[in-house]
């Protein structure tokens, strides 16, 4: 007789148990995969649905979406679709080997509906910004400094000639003053003579002194001023001569500042394209640091306290991972400038223990043909210290329309055209080397120079030489660290700019010399030829206007009959030209 | 419904059963058994679907199991050596290394030092245990069975767990 009483719990037993292994471990296996995944990851975990399948060793998992730690509002990766063929005899031996898998309707960097809270530190600046202001002080601002500089300022020949004709004009208004005031002073003797020479008595001796004193006074004057004219008109050679040499000055001075110190190439690759690269490059080594940090460490699965003994081995078989993925298909799209571009690719070799599977991983992804992209990543953790090797391959890129630069200083418009990417880092440690190579063979240059820098004229300069640059090649060299990169900047631009810009601050300068040099020239013969022409005008008309008092001071002296001899009185004695001349024989002394 | 008044129907079954030295014996030296061994392994398993299966009485042997947990964990220093000198055995080091190349043995724990070394902690000490709550069971039996019976069934509670377990019984047993 069967005892129901003590057979059907014990069926209820095996039926529950068989009913968890049905219904119930997928659902427990979801929960602990979302709950202490979450954990692990700081980030939400999200499986639509997980179905397990004992009879064939295979998860399906759908729905799958994985939260960004550092954006919270976006998945690293979503996936609508995960199959995982595993490996049973591992799975017996309680290990975890996913022969084969396949991700479908893969995401990357996909918008969530909902938060996957968690609060990463914010990346610290790696790379400290091109310093603009001593880009301005040492390079941009001598350049502009030179062509904006008052290049008459330091030319002696204009002075010299203002100097020249002013000092020549005093001279010739002082003669000419001198002239007026002796014709004056004539006018006025020769009144008084006028008045001795007709006076019925003896004149006075004392005024007849005086009279002849000025007399001889105005006749001395009248042969200096002659000779002062003349002086004068040798003088003219000689300051024509200074002119000349001023001239020659100056043109030395004005040839002198067309020596430009040329500018530094690398500066300039530096300013223009430091902060394009620098953003790529930081971006990228963000992604990878992330990516790194998110990768687990090699260690055993985490065990539960009562199980932290010794795990003791057996046989010659070698350890073996507890979770291996052989390999994975993927299949997905991640988005780039707010478009998704589809990709597939293969990743081998992921599992928690690498140091045992002596394997690295190995991600191989590439994208479709319209903007292909390949990435290949070589992950090794299988020694001491974690070495990764990452290829990124872009090589037909369609580059938008940028500006290189800052507008308000000296910028480059760039204009839109296929690019070629390429990249490929060494990492050992937290140890960086790489390269990157950025290629544009067709590209077009618009410059922009501020007012400040030179403006529009070396701006139409600028443009003549840039027309003559038709490639843009930038090596960024990596190296440093993960968290401290240093790049080098290497680029054909900063040096050709560079060269542009001398020769067109130059080409400026070498106008602006030339004629201010043929100014020089100009002015000088001018200024010489109207000095020439003052004094040889001036100097005659003094001279002539000198004939008129010499002739009249003569007719002066001129013994007139019935008239006071003047001549005569300048032979008295000295006594009797003085208070004794009352006493004297006036009439042998004068006659009438 | 009835759920969270188990442990005390059981013990109320305990008390009842006292009748059935043996099965109280059995309870307390599988609850042992399976109270010692860390679980998420498969000899845990197939302990507690013993415990659970063989005709023993079961609050006996849960109310041990759940004693023999918490007490374990102090122990685990000495099943750590104890479980280290059984698998590093020589003469068993053949029988391990056949058993741990067979399926599913890699679930069973037993390559670990602290699971084997309670399991054999707990079989070392599965007979005197048995033994002694055999002959105490037997020993209270004899001098206070009838007259804790009497005393028992004139409460009620007891009358109401004794009566949900007939009740359950005997629902099971049609």
């Amino acid at each position: 007789m069967i005892r129901w009483g003590y057979l059907i719990p014990r069926l209820a037993v095996v039926a529950t148990l068989a009913a968890f292994l049905a219904f119930g471990l997928a659902p427990l296996v979801r929960w602990a995969v979302t709950t202490y995944g979450s954990r692990a990851l700081g980030a939400k975990i999200e499986i639509e649905s997980l179905q397990l399948s004992l009879a064939s060793v295979r998860a399906e998992l759908n729905g799958l979406q994985i939260a960004n730690p550092a954006a919270p509002d976006r998945n690293l990766f979503r996936a609508s679709r995960v199959e995982l063929d595993l490996d049973r005899e591992a799975l017996l031996n309680r290990r975890l080997v996913v022969r084969q898998g396949r991700l479908d309707g893969l995401r990357i960097d996909d918008l969530r509906e909902t938060s996957g809270a968690l609060d990463l530190p914010k990346a610290e600046t790696r790379e400290a910004e091109f310093d603009s202001t001593a880009f301005c002080r040492q390079w941009l601002l001598p350049l502009a400094g030179r062509l904006q500089e008052d290049l008459e300022r330091d030319l002696v020949t204009p002075r010299l000639c203002r100097d020249l004709h002013a000092r020549w004009t005093g001279e010739y208004h002082r003669i000419e003053a001198e002239v007026a005031a002796l014709r004056e002073r004539l006018g006025r003797l020769k009144e008084t003579v006028r008045e001795l020479r007709e006076a019925r008595s003896i004149p006075d001796p004392r005024r007849i002194e005086l009279m002849a004193a000025e007399l001889e006074q105005l006749r001395g004057q009248l042969e200096r001023l002659p000779s002062d004219v003349r002086r004068l008109q040798g003088q003219v050679q000689q300051d024509a001569e200074s002119v000349k040499q001023g001239r020659d000055h100056d043109l030395a001075v004005l040839r002198s500042k067309l020596k430009i110190e040329s500018l530094d190439g690398e500066t300039l690759t530096q300013y223009l394209l430091n902060d394009e690269q620098a953003a790529r490059v930081q971006e990228l080594l963000a992604w990878i640091e992330w990516t790194r940090s998110n990768i687990p460490q090699p260690r055993k699965l985490a065990q539960p306290q009562r199980l932290r003994g010794h795990l003791v081995r057996f046989g010659d078989a070698p350890p073996q991972p507890e979770l291996i993925f052989e390999q994975l298909a993927v299949a997905g799209e991640f988005r780039r400038h707010g478009q998704f571009v589809p990709f597939a690719g293969t990743i081998t070799g992921v599992t928690n223990r690498p140091d045992l599977y002596g394997q690295p991983v190995v991600v191989e992804v590439r994208t479709g043909w319209e903007t292909p992209l390949y990435v290949r990543a070589v992950l090794d953790r299988s020694g001491p210290t974690p070495r990764d090797q990452l290829v990124i391959e872009l090589p037909n890129l369609n580059m938008p329309g940028r500006q290189l630069g800052k507008p308000e200083l000296l910028a480059l418009a760039v204009a839109p055209s296929p690019a070629a990417v390429q990249l490929k880092l060494d990492l050992h440690g937290d140890g960086l080397s790489g390269q990157l190579v950025f290629r544009q063979p067709s590209v077009q240059f618009e410059p922009t120079l501020a007012t400040a820098y030179g403006g529009p004229l070396l701006q139409t300069r600028l443009t003549q030489v840039l027309a003559e640059v038709k490639q843009l090649s930038v090596t960024v060299e990596l190296s440093g660290s993960l968290r401290r990169p240093r790049m080098q900047l290497h680029s054909d631009l900063g040096p050709q700019l560079a060269a542009g810009l001398t020769t067109a601050a130059r080409q400026e300068l070498q106008a602006r010399v030339g004629q201010l040099s043929e100014r020089v020239e100009r002015e000088v013969r001018k200024q010489v030829d109207d000095v020439e022409q003052l004094v040889r005008s001036k100097s005659d008309e003094l001279l002539a206007r000198l004939d008129a008092p010499c002739a009249e001071l003569e007719q002066l002296l001129a013994a007139q009959p019935g008239q006071w001899q003047l001549d005569q009185l300048g032979d008295l004695p000295p006594g009797i030209r003085a208070a004794q001349l009352p006493k004297l024989p006036v009439g042998q002394l004068l006659t009438r | 419904m009835l759920w969270f008044i188990k442990p005390l129907r059981y013990l109320a079954a305990a008390l009842r059963d006292l009748h059935s030295p043996r099965r109280i014996a059995w309870g307390v030296a599988l609850g042992m058994l399976v109270g010692l061994v860390p679980k998420d392994n498969l000899t845990a398993a197939v302990l507690g679907l013993a415990l659970f299966s063989l005709r023993i009485n079961l609050a006996a042997g849960t109310c041990t199991a759940l004693l023999c947990a918490c007490l374990g964990a102090w122990a685990d220093p000495l099943t750590d050596r104890l479980g280290y000198a059984v698998l590093t055995a020589p003469s068993l080091v053949p029988f391990w290394t056949w058993l741990f190349q067979s399926p599913l043995s890699a679930w069973s724990g037993l390559d670990n030092t602290i699971v084997i070394g309670n399991l054999t902690l707990g079989l070392w000490l599965l007979y005197p245990v048995y033994h002694l709550t055999s002959r105490s069971a037997m020993g209270l039996q004899r001098r206070y069975g009838e007259w804790l019976a009497e005393r028992l069934r004139k409460y009620r509670i007891y009358q109401a767990l004794y009566g949900a377990d007939l009740s359950t019984s005997w629902s099971l047993g049609r």
